[in-house]
């Protein structure tokens, strides 16, 4: 559905998004992760057609976004990632007009503006301006904007920025119908968690490049058979790394002034000799827990940095 | 693409229908200063003067009568009269130094009396429209006056007349004066003898002054009415122009971009909806101003088009600079700024027919200037619906020139909200 090859967007001197390549499916979730400024929007709205790539190609559905902008606008659907509204409209006219941008008119108009309503949850509020509305119901009716045509690509720029938790599951379950219906979807957002409890692939991205991909098993594969011990303490940075420096199958993640994570095979029977090896470079440990390992590990694995800063 | 225009166009209309105060506004300014100018015109404040200047080569009793009488327009002093010499006055009328210029022949006292007739020679600026108008009609008022004089008192101003006759040259012009105030004193006196004469008379004349408001027919607030109309449009095309600014820093601009709608489609559902809004408003003021001053009803349809192309000029000038303005702040200033300069010079605040010429030659260069002469020559003076026909074709020069700018800019106006 959404085919994005060697895609590089270059803002004078700056890259972007370089060598950005991977392809989406119908009836799928697939995932943009990546911290602030790492390209997610740049390529999003390189999809969207507001953006020209500096070079490679983008179609939605066969169509090139370049050389057949229309017919890729007309099978997409799109949440931006800031909020776009008419402040001067209720809710019903906002889905209204951005139902009519597509070309729905009279009752088969009425009818999916009032099926989006319920399920957005503002049908009580349908008739009030969305100056009047909270960030979490502003946000729900941004999402509703985008799916009232029902498109066959949807694109969603961090739509659970600045919601309440009850919003965002709301959210969350909401796009999962549209999967059903067999949308394509295309999820960007830097929170982790959420990546991990809904896409079925996944693009991890770093100042503007991809640096992992694959669905959530393949990305967990990469870990290894490993475990992520962390520990919160303090530390002495270089004492640490000299500490693990050479000791087989043990991988320092990260390395804060009070925090610090390690990655390492069977890590449940050594966690005696990694205690040991910290105490020894005179930590002061406080609480460590053991987990499996997730995608912000493996960002620290990838980048040596955490994902949210 | 007609349907999405459509689609747009009925988009806007809701938002701007939503701004109940902005319209309300945009009708209040213009209502409000007409009020206070047709209150201040009631109540006898300073009017445009006509200048005008007498050359009396008669020198009787009766051109001294008719001469003083133009001086004394009441109040409102709508003539001021300033006695010179036929040369001096024919240089000035030739200057443009003065509404009209007229001339009592010799020997039109002694007509009068005779009742014999004798013209009396009125030299109009051509320059100026409405002060020669009012001097005419003054004086056609004045010459019934001194034939009904003649047929009243006849017998009184011949017994004055030979009386001043008799005197020496110098001193006739020492007591013309007195001479004027004796000669009050004996229509008052006879005035009270001979209410039978009187009461025809001063119906006559009362019915002449009527005639004579109507044929002029521009009153002091009546001058301002179009130029006011001009300042609502001016303030609805800032508010209108403002969308721009408004959908780009909301977001929407960039939805829409990527939406099947073309950046023309949102680009004629501005105009259309600004046309409709122009319409509706230019009509209702319109109305209020026709209603209030009996203007005829034929003339009601073409003045609210040409209002409405003329308040489509102003948006387009207005969304020109909004779109080249680097930021919305900026723009909203420049524009508000731009609004006075307009109206001043433009003959929308200041009629026309108070400016000096040299101000006036270069107002009406100012489009909403140009549009506004245009539309008082086809309401008030001579031009008739010609005066609209014939710079049809330069109003939607104007227009489609503005527009197409504004189509031009907001190509990389949108591409900037990348
Ligand atoms: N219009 C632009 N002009 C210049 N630089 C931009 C523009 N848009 C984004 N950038 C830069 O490109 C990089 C990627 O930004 P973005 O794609 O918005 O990241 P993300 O959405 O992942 O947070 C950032 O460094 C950002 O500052
Ligand atoms: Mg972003």
């Amino acid at each position: 559905m959404i085919v994005v090859n060697e895609l590089r967007k270059q803002f004078g001197q700056l890259v972007a998004a370089e060598d950005v390549s991977f392809t989406a499916k119908a009836g799928q979730i697939f995932g943009l992760l990546g911290p602030n400024g790492a390209g997610k929007s740049t390529t999003i709205n390189c999809i969207a057609g507001l953006l020209t790539p500096t070079s490679g190609t983008v179609s939605v559905k066969g169509h090139d976004v370049v050389s057949d902008p229309l017919g890729a606008r007309r099978t997409l659907g799109v949440v931006p990632q800031e909020l776009a509204l008419y402040e001067d409209l209720s809710a019903r006219e906002n889905l209204r007009f951005w139902g009519g941008a597509y070309g729905l008119r009279g009752q088969q108009l009425e009818e999916r503006v009032n099926t989006v309503l319920s399920q957005i949850g503002l049908q009580d509020r349908a008739g009030d301006k969305p100056e009047n509305y909270s960030g979490g119901m502003k946000r729900r009716l941004n999402f509703g904007c985008g799916i009232v045509h029902q498109p066959d690509v949807l694109l969603l720029d961090e739509p659970t920025v600045g919601v309440d938790p009850q919003s965002r599951e709301r959210l969350l379950e909401r796009v999962r119908d549209q999967v059903a219906r067999g949308a394509c979807v295309l999820y960007t957002t830097h929170y982790m968690e959420e990546a991990e409890a809904l896409c079925d692939q996944l693009v991890i991205m770093d100042h503007g490049k991809i640096i992992a991909s694959g669905t959530m098993d393949e990305l967990r594969e990469m870990m290894g058979e490993r475990d992520v011990l962390r520990v919160s303490g303090r530390f002495d940075g270089q004492a640490v790394r000299k500490a693990f420096d050479g000791m087989a199958g043990v991988e320092v993640l990260q390395v804060d002034a009070d925090v610090v994570q390690l990655s390492a095979e069977t890590a449940t029977r050594r966690l005696p000799e990694l205690l040991g090896a910290l105490a020894e470079s005179g930590a002061d440990i406080q609480e460590t827990t053991l987990a499996r390992p997730n995608l912000e590990s493996l960002f620290l694995l990838l980048t040596g940095k955490a994902l949210r800063e | 693409m007609k349907s999405g225009a459509l689609h747009c166009a009925g988009k806007e209309l809701r938002v701007r229908l939503r701004d109940r105060w902005a319209l309300l506004m945009w009708l209040l300014v213009p209502l409000t200063i007409g009020g206070m100018i047709t209150a201040l015109s009631d109540g006898g404040q300073p009017q445009p003067t006509a200048q005008l200047l007498v050359v009396d080569e008669d020198d009787s009793l009766i051109s001294g009568f008719l001469i003083s009488a133009l001086g004394q327009t009441g109040d409102a002093e709508l003539i001021q009269a300033e006695s010179v010499s036929r040369q001096e006055g024919q240089e000035r009328i030739e200057a443009g130094d003065a509404s009209a210029l007229l001339i009592v022949p010799e020997g039109f006292g002694d007509a009068v009396l005779n009742e014999q007739p004798s013209v009396l020679q009125l030299i109009t600026n051509p320059a100026q429209q409405i002060l020669p108008s009012i001097v005419e009609e003054f004086l056609s008022v004045l010459t019934d006056a001194v034939f009904y004089l003649h047929r009243v008192f006849g017998n009184e101003l011949k017994i004055i007349t030979a009386q001043i006759d008799a005197l020496a040259p110098g001193e006739s012009e020492v007591f013309a004066d007195p001479m004027i105030a004796q000669l009050g004193v004996a229509i008052n006196n006879a005035a009270e003898t001979l209410v039978e004469y009187l009461d025809p008379m001063a119906l006559e004349l009362a019915a002449a002054e009527d005639e004579a408001e109507e044929a002029s027919g521009l009153t002091f607030a009546l001058v301002f009415f179009p130029g006011i109309i001009f300042i609502g449009m001016l303030f609805a095309a800032q508010g209108l122009s403002d969308s721009f600014w408004k959908e780009r820093e909301s977001g929407t601009l960039r939805r829409t971009l990527v939406s099947p709608l073309s950046l023309t489609e949102i680009f004629l559902g501005k105009l259309l909806s600004g046309a409709g809004l122009l319409f509706l408003l230019s009509a209702a003021m319109t109305t209020i101003g026709f209603v209030y001053h009996g203007l005829s009803p034929a003339s009601w349809l073409p003045a609210v088009l040409w209002l409405t192309l003329s308040g489509l000029v102003l948006y387009g000038l207005m969304s020109l600079v909004q779109l080249i303005a680097p930021t919305r702040k900026s723009a909203s200033l420049i524009t508000s700024i731009l609004i006075f300069p307009l109206m001043m010079i433009g003959g929308a605040f200041f009629p026309f027919e108070a400016l000096p010429d040299w101000l006036k030659t270069i107002g009406i260069w100012v489009p909403n200037g140009y549009l506004l002469e245009r539309l008082k020559a086809y309401l008030f003076y001579d031009g008739g619906i010609n005066a609209l026909a014939t710079s049809l074709p330069y109003a939607l020069a104007m227009a489609g020139l503005l527009w197409m700018l504004c189509a031009w800019r907001l190509k990389a106006f949108a591409g900037r909200a990348e």
